[in-house]
């Protein structure tokens, strides 16, 4: 929605935007009490979000434990973490150009040079089902879109 | 509205909005309603506001019509977005260098007043309560 209300507000000067731009400026700011409300929901669950995640994640790869340090198991949390209020802002905004430029370009960047694309690939399915069992359904439809593209930019 | 959001995305952070941020943009959200109504109005109320003040400063030049029409059309998308960066960024410092470019200030200060004035008489109290800033900000700049 920033990208588009700024390209919107660029093409405007000195005439009246279209019904059509009006329109969808306003269908936005009619789903924002939702979106804040899902956006709040979020904030308040998400070290409990956050540690489900992190029992899946051991759960599924058990080897994890051998292979990496507790140092990695931090990292791999800092990261879901980011990408959880990433796509959370995003969702807020309804815009997923700002989830790319702001975060998914910078991220994919370090994640391709430290060779861990793969492994972050395996956060995204928990982190949905994690995000499916503690949020309401409506809350989840609002969010997982966002999460759904990022791991598409992510792969 | 527009640029206070652009500033409290720049200091997020990777963090969540602070609750006076989410309460700022709620707030504008909650009007958007109104502001989208009344940017409606005046468009529909162009042609009437501009007879109104064109009949006023007794001018009907092309140029006074252009610079009545800009005026109340760069007031509306102010007041929709709720952004006094925007007007002083899109209007005002341009407004105001063609004023003392060409010694017009005294002529565009006169149409500001009556295009308010105008604006008043048309308009119910709680809907000029939005674009009245807009309004004042550009009579202001004019002194």
């Amino acid at each position: 929605m920033l990208k588009s209300l700024n390209q919107i507000v660029a093409r405007a000067e000195g005439s009246y935007l279209s019904a059509a731009q009006l329109n969808q400026l306003e269908q936005y700011h009619r789903s924002f009490a939702q979106r804040v409300q899902t956006y709040q929901a979020i904030q308040k669950l998400e070290g409990e979000i956050l540690s489900e995640l992190s029992r899946r994640l051991k759960k599924a790869n058990p080897s994890w434990e051998q292979s990496f340090s507790s140092e990695d198991s931090a990292k791999c949390v800092r990261d879901s973490g980011n990408v959880l209020r990433n796509c959370t802002l995003a969702m807020l905004l309804d815009d997923k150009d700002y989830l790319y430029d702001h975060f998914l370009h910078w991220l994919k960047t370090i994640m391709v040079s430290l060779d861990h694309v793969g492994f972050h690939q395996q956060i995204y399915a928990p982190l949905k089902a994690v995000l499916k069992d503690k949020l309401t359904p409506s809350q989840a439809n609002l969010l997982l879109p966002y999460l759904a593209y990022a791991q598409s930019v992510m792969a | 509205m527009l640029n206070t959001l652009t500033n409290i995305l720049d200091r997020t952070d990777d963090q969540y909005l602070r609750p006076e941020h989410l309460g700022q943009l709620t707030n504008y959200s909650q009007s958007f309603q109104e502001r989208s109504e009344l940017y409606t109005k005046l468009q529909k109320l162009e042609p009437k506001i501009l007879n109104t003040v064109l009949k006023q400063t007794g001018l009907n030049d092309t140029a006074s019509i252009q610079e009545i029409t800009l005026m109340l059309r760069t007031a509306a998308m102010a007041m929709l977005l709720d952004d006094p960066i925007y007007l002083k960024e899109h209007y005002l410092d341009w407004l105001v260098s063609q004023a003392l470019a060409f010694g017009s200030q005294a002529r565009l200060h006169r149409q500001a007043t009556l295009l308010q004035q105008a604006l008043t008489k048309q308009l119910p109290a709680e809907q000029m309560v939005f674009i009245r800033p807009a309004l004042d900000t550009i009579c202001q700049s004019l002194l």
